[in-house]
């Protein structure tokens, strides 16, 4: 179905490669040329050529080399020196070609060649004013002479200011430039009539930016908004008047870039009427090329400007053409009931009508003027709403279009059977109808839209006889029953139709979705009946055999996906989670010998049964008694799409339900191999890797590559550069470094691909590549990746060589063999890491749920695997305290917020809660560095106080707080608020459960510890004031409630792990993710930044003394009372590490019922025989099954090895 | 239930249901960008009724003279919008665009030598194998240049095969 580009492709459009610029200048014009080239032109380009040649092929040494010997020719010449500093940046000597390219632009060069070559070099190091700065002193340079260069070189001038963002300078330029084409005209590459868009456009972006301004409180950019105070209805009507001009100038428009730029105008104006017209006239017809695409456009405005009845007409037109035309049905049933749009919002006061939007996708812009504006609605009358007659009228309308398709399906070349496996079904050369399944849903859709109607009236009916405290009639629940009653028929119908394509189920999900529990269940019965008279048809077919078979089976497929998303069965028992995934997992057997010979790059006919097993076993996992309980129903689970993924390895449903298994039993190298296995990359880095990959890489220490995990997974695609083996942190470094530089080189390209779109005159990619530019670089995933890379440095930052001795040296003694992650690094190493990573995120910046985009695609995750509060590093924790609070569930998908397409951006307040908590989550993160690095004492480089920075957090905190105190399920973790501290780490002490919260109220006692601590040293290491009682007392208290705390978090930990692994020694000593990842977290970030925190006390205090005793002075008994916390802290903090070290031993030894710890291998055959004993399916327990768990328990083992090692070395670092 | 229209950049968030099956190839962000801003029209996103991705094409027109002709870059379908024929009616219209509003010659589109399904498919639509392209997927494996005649090419001269391979480098555009 698909094809890879041409390699070349590749190369051209890797964005800032060389040969996208050679093809670009290849396609000008020679004459354009001007030179300052030597007399022999044929010899110069016999010298220049090979260099071209060389950079083409990435060979930059040779490129080089090359340059080298012809620069002794060619001594001065500008475009040698240029292709130089081209090759020194690909080989990564930035700074040389920098430098290069500076002595050339000193000379003000002028020839385009060199400009362009020399605009890569400054266009990668980010220096876009020196590009602009350059064009303008070529410009400038030629004005006089004029021509064509003259106008090459503005052309380039406007570029530049398209790269910077900077509007008012571009139609400064544009209006220029379309005054200069209409002089040379004939000679210009670019028309006059395009320069005059460009001013148009640039109007437009201010304007946009003025609205966006306007909306957010947030000031724009430099260059965005015009100097002069001009509104952005000035705006609109300045650009309207030009684009009126310039059409009748040219007696027609451009193309359809300009008539949709146009008509969005006129939308944003509430011009409706006028964009009809302009649509309807001889401007349209010129610009639309495609009737169809004409008659579509007409109808949309019609309805916006409030003709419905002249809307519908010419949408059924259109559909008559095309009656799987989803858009036009779904605008057809809003026109001809408008009470039952989607769009349909209700005045709050009586007497304001109801108001509804008619929206189609053609009229929406992405990065449009009218998509910054509040909608414009069209008021509905009462007899509008879903009268009888309406609703009859539509059923006839769709009805004819269903008679319709069928004729034309029964026509000629018939239907290919439904089931069949190749896409191609269908003979003759030529083309088969295409299935056309909108009339018949837009029945299903009319049936819901009268149901939800009768609902709503029924409502409102309820109130009013409520009010009245009068008797009501009680007619409508009647109703109600029969329009319910309608939805079913009409789904059962539809199904009965489509019930062997793939898509039915998907095709009716949001409207099942929504039906109430009764009938939820009589759909579900209905659907059974379905199907099994499906499968007798099917058996009695007889030995016609393999199709009927596949369509019967599909059938069933259809029906239990619809089932899960309804949300049945509902499961209460374990047992019986485990009874359902059998039965789905045997009926998936049945699928394999129908597909025979399936290339298994394919999806399988019966592929979506191993993720409704892997549900049920998962709600099983969801209803288990204790934590510890779960792991086996998730080993099963585990199993069973191992098994499935054997045969069709690249199913990704399967393969995300692996990843997430794997996050969540502490195997998260295992869980990387399974997202690569997918082949995710470039923007997938932000709309899943943050999710399914930073999750378990940020929870776990790792070590290793992705094949050590999954041996039948091929390693992750390798980086340009070449990864450094042996980096025990390299899938994070990996993940994290990817996912920055997606953002980073979309940031250096937008620009870019914007004047490519100028060039083209595609005006609405300008709109909406200027948005799609805005929208990455206010990416959640970038937020979370540039405050993760910071911690990373900070937290998990081996061993850097220098710095103080001290650490290093205890944590070798601790047996930190493998020279990496479970080594304490210095304080002087984290001081600088923390300085560096906090000087990279501008406490002024700090993440916010309005400022951020949400890019993530939440409807990859299952129902079992709720997007969490929490930030990708304690999302595992946070899902294991979800399911103690029996929040998980592995039915109902098609009911969970997050199924929906884009939902992470949906307006829900689900969604608007969670984008709050992943803000509110990330800031926190994002304000760690400061803390850390204020901590040890560091200040200036855009190091935040720490006071202040502590306020912060807390302030975060409270906002937290303030949320969870209406959520009944935290009230607990409250009861005790009466720290002074307030309610950001209050009750640590005395806490009962450690969850993400938690650990963020660790952080909070931790740092405020350290301010106190800080508060008593003075600034800086040198200070000779005497400490005050006060402070010390102050630190003193504060230690004392950070030893407390964190002992009480271990010590709960701890107990949980040792009730886990007593009940885990049934099952080989598979333990649960949530206690370990407890641990995991407290090691790797709290104990490993407090202990360097604690050294860095301890050895400013030491000078003191020292300075103290050499002047002959006492330690003042203050400072006396602190050296001796900070001791005693070290210490207890020191036997906290060594209390996870033991607790996580002995869970491992104690899970093994002689007290040694079994080997993977024998810990795995005993959790498949205990599987069996369970009476879990064949899948779950069969070869590929059991080798899957033997590398997840191998895995589980490494990543407990590694926390210990960390405590190891944490403990060893505080001790003397 | 299909809306067809044209592709946009908030696709790319959204698309997952359709690029995560391994046979479709997902581009960085400068590829995606370049077909939009130069061939928008070429560029075409088929929508389900829940918003969600069923499939789309990306192509373009290039070429000099007789060769002038379409281009099809990708063309795809989700793993649960097959069977419906999605692929036949988006590569319809692209010939449509190709035919009507660039006045091409041909439509041509490249494929990998094993992917039989494609291949099969394609020469139901009316595609014929006009030449091999040795090496053309990063050297590892043979396509074929497979092309389908346009009105405008009255004696279908754009469509006798090539019986000569021809490299990756021989190929007149990029």
């Amino acid at each position: 179905m698909q094809q890879m580009p041409k390699p070349i492709s590749q190369i051209i459009f890797s964005g800032i490669s060389v040969h996208l610029e050679t093809w670009v200048v290849q396609r000008l014009p020679r004459q354009r040329r001007m030179s300052r080239r030597p007399k022999d032109p044929d010899a110069f380009e016999r010298k220049v050529r090979p260099i071209y040649d060389a950079l083409d092929s990435r060979n930059w040494k040779g490129a080089l080399k090359l340059c080298q010997q012809a620069l002794q020719k060619y001594s001065d010449n500008e475009l040698i020196k240029v292709l130089k500093a081209i090759g020194l940046e690909r080989s990564g000597k930035r700074e040389e070609a920098n430098q290069v390219v500076d002595e050339v632009i000193a000379l003000n060069p002028i020839d385009e060649q060199v400009l362009r070559l020399a605009a890569i070099v400054l266009r990668a190091s980010g220096r876009l004013s020196d590009i602009t700065q350059m064009y303008e002193n070529a410009a400038t340079a030629m004005a006089p002479r004029g021509g064509e260069l003259a106008l090459v070189l503005q052309h380039e001038v406007f570029g530049a200011h398209v790269r910077e963002q900077n509007f008012v300078k571009q139609q400064q330029v544009a209006l220029r430039l379309s005054k200069a084409a209409a002089s040379v005209a004939g000679h210009a590459a670019i028309s006059s009539e395009r320069y005059g868009w460009w001013v148009v456009i640039s109007i437009l972006l201010q304007a946009r930016a003025t609205l966006r301004m306007t909306a957010t409180g947030v000031p724009a950019p430099a260059g965005q908004v015009p100097s002069v105070a001009m509104g952005p209805e000035k705006l609109l009507a300045l650009a309207e008047g030009m684009m009126a001009r310039q059409a009748a100038k040219d007696g027609r428009l451009e193309g359809y870039d300009a008539l949709m730029v146009y008509v969005d105008v006129l939308l944003a104006q509430g011009k409706a009427s006028d964009a009809l017209s302009l649509v309807s006239g001889p401007l349209g017809a010129s610009a639309l090329r495609l009737p169809a695409e004409r008659l579509q456009l007409r109808a949309v405005l019609s309805a916006l400007s409030g003709d419905l009845p002249a809307a519908s007409e010419l949408l059924r037109e259109g559909l008559r053409l095309n009656p799987d035309d989803w858009g036009a049905l779904q605008l057809l049933l809003d026109c001809m009931l408008p009470g039952t749009a989607a769009s349909v919002t209700r005045g709050s006061a009586p007497s304001c009508p109801p108001t509804f939007r008619p929206q189609h996708p053609l009229v929406l812009i992405s990065g449009g003027l009218a998509e910054q504006l509040p909608p414009r609605g069209l008021a509905v009358t009462p007899d509008e709403a879903c009268g009888t007659a309406a609703v009859i009228e539509a059923q006839a309308v769709l009805q004819e279009l269903v008679d319709l398709v069928d004729l034309k399906e029964q026509s000629p070349s018939s239907r290919g059977t439904p089931g069949d496996v190749g896409p191609g079904a269908g003979g003759g050369n030529g083309y088969k109808a295409m299935t056309m399944r909108g009339p018949d849903l837009a029945l299903v859709d009319l049936a819901m839209r009268r149901h939800r109607a009768a609902a709503a009236a029924a409502a409102a009916a309820a109130t009013a006889t409520d009010s009245n405290s009068s008797n009501g009639s009680g007619g409508g629940s009647g109703d109600i029953g029969d329009t319910e009653a309608a939805v079913i028929d009409a789904v059962l119908s539809y199904y009965r139709k489509y019930g062997s394509l793939v898509s039915c189920a998907v095709d009716l999900r949001t409207y099942v979705s929504q039906l109430g529990a009764g009938a939820a269940s009589r759909l579900a019965e209905a659907l059974e009946t379905e199907a099994d008279k499906a499968t007798a048809l099917a058996s009695a077919a007889g030995e016609s055999g393999g199709a009927a078979a596949l369509t019967s089976l599909r059938r069933r497929v259809c029906a239990a996906q619809i089932r899960d998303d309804l949300g049945l069965p509902r499961l209460e028992r374990c047992g019986e989670g485990v009874e359902l995934s059998k039965e789905l997992l045997d009926l998936y057997g049945t699928a394999q010998p129908l597909q025979a010979g399936l290339d298994e790059r394919e999806r399988g006919a019966a592929d979506e049964l191993p993720a409704l097993a892997g549900a049920a076993l998962m709600t099983a996992a969801g209803l288990a008694t204790s934590d510890a309980a779960a792991v086996p129903y998730m080993l099963a689970a585990y199993g069973a799409f191992a098994d499935a993924v054997r045969v069709r390895p690249f199913g990704a449903g399967m393969r995300i339900s692996l990843a997430a298994l794997a996050a969540l039993l502490a195997a998260p190298v295992a869980a990387a191999a399974h997202m690569y296995k997918l082949d995710i990359k470039h923007i997938q880095l932000d709309t899943l890797g943050a999710q399914m990959l930073l999750t378990p890489l940020l929870a776990w220490p790792h070590a290793g590559t992705v094949s050590m995990a999954d041996a039948e997974s091929s390693p992750p695609p390798s980086s340009p550069n070449g990864d450094a083996q042996g980096n025990s942190q390299q899938l994070l470094h990996r993940a994290l470094r990817d996912t920055n530089a997606l953002f980073a080189d979309h940031a250096c390209d937008a620009g870019e691909s914007i004047f490519t779109a100028y060039g083209h005159g595609m005006y609405t990619k300008v709109l909406e590549f200027t948005a799609f530019r805005e929208r990455l670089a206010a990416a959640h995933t970038l937020a979370v990746v540039r405050a993760e890379s910071g911690l990373a440095d900070c937290f998990r930052s081996s061993s850097s060589g220098g710095g103080g001795g001290n650490s290093s040296s205890s944590a070798n003694a601790a047996g930190a063999d493998s020279g990496g992650a479970e080594a304490i690094p210095a304080v002087d190493a984290v001081r600088s890491a923390s300085v560096a990573a906090a000087g990279k995120l501008n406490p002024d910046n700090l993440p916010t749920a309005s400022s951020l985009r949400f890019n993530w695609d939440l409807s990859i995750r299952p129902s079992w695997l709720p997007p969490g509060e929490a930030g990708p590093s304690a999302a595992v924790l946070e899902w294991w305290r979800s399911r103690a609070a029996g929040e998980i569930c592995g039915q109902g998908y098609g009911r969970c917020w997050w199924a929906a397409t884009g939902s992470a951006e949906a307006p829900s307040s689900a969604a608007a809660e969670w984008r709050t908590c992943q803000a509110s989550a990330a800031a926190h993160r994002w304000l760690l560095p400061h803390c850390i690095a204020g901590a040890l004492g560091a200040s200036g480089g855009g190091v935040l106080n720490l006071r202040e920075a502590l306020e912060r957090l807390k302030g975060l905190m409270d906002e937290q707080l303030v949320k969870s105190s209406n959520d009944a399920s935290t009230a607990g973790s409250e009861a005790d608020g009466d720290s002074r501290e307030g309610g950001a780490t209050a009750g640590l002490a005395s806490c009962t459960k450690i969850d993400a919260e938690a650990l963020r109220r660790l952080d909070v006692t931790l740092y405020g510890a350290a301010l106190a601590v800080r508060d008593c040293l003075g600034s800086g290491s040198a200070s000779a004031a005497a400490v005050g009682g006060a402070e010390a007392d102050a630190a003193c208290r504060a230690l004392g409630e950070l030893v407390a705390a964190v002992r009480r978090l271990v010590s709960l930990a701890a107990d949980e792990l040792a009730a886990a692994a007593r009940e885990a020694a049934a099952w080989g000593g598979v333990l649960p993710g949530g206690p370990l990842a407890a641990v995991s977290l407290l090691v790797q970030e709290h104990l490993s930044v407090a202990a360097p925190c604690i050294q860095s006390w301890q050895s400013v205090l030491k000078a003191v003394r020292k300075r103290r005793a050499k002047s002959g002075n006492q330690m003042e008994g203050a400072a006396q009372h602190l050296i001796d916390a900070v001791t005693k802290t070290a210490e207890q903090l020191a036997a906290a590490a060594q209390d996870c070290v033991d607790a996580l031993t002995a869970a491992t030894g104690a899970a093994a019922a002689g007290g040694e710890p079994l080997p993977a291998a024998a810990a795995a055959a005993q959790a498949v025989r205990f599987l069996k004993a369970q009476g879990h399916a064949a899948a779950s327990v069969s070869e590929s099954a059991a080798s899957a768990l033997e590398a997840l328990v191998q895995e589980q083992r490494i990543t407990v090895g590694l926390v210990m090692k960390r405590a190891a070395a944490v403990a060893a670092a505080l001790l003397p | 239930m299909t809306t067809l229209r044209r592709f946009t950049c908030n696709d790319l968030f959204t698309y997952n249901n359709v690029n995560l099956d391994i046979l479709t190839e997902t581009y960085n962000l400068p590829f995606y960008l370049t077909y939009l801003a130069k061939w928008p029209e070429y560029c075409l996103m088929a929508e389900g009724p829940g918003k969600q991705a069923m499939g789309y094409i990306l192509g373009k027109a290039e070429g000099d003279g007789d060769l002038w002709h379409g281009h099809v870059t990708a063309v795809t379908v989700a793993p649960d919008f097959r069977r419906q024929s999605l692929a036949q009616k988006l590569m319809q219209i692209l010939e449509e665009i190709s035919e009507k509003v660039h006045d091409c010659f041909f439509v041509d589109l490249f494929v990998r030598k094993s992917n039989a399904v494609a291949i099969n498919m394609y020469r139901k639509f009316g595609y014929i194998i006009y030449r091999t392209v040795v090496g053309y997927y990063s050297g590892d494996e043979d396509a074929y240049d497979m092309r389908k005649a346009l009105p405008r090419d009255v004696d279908k001269r754009s469509t006798i095969p090539l019986k000569r391979p021809i490299k990756p480098e021989e190929l007149e555009w990029e």
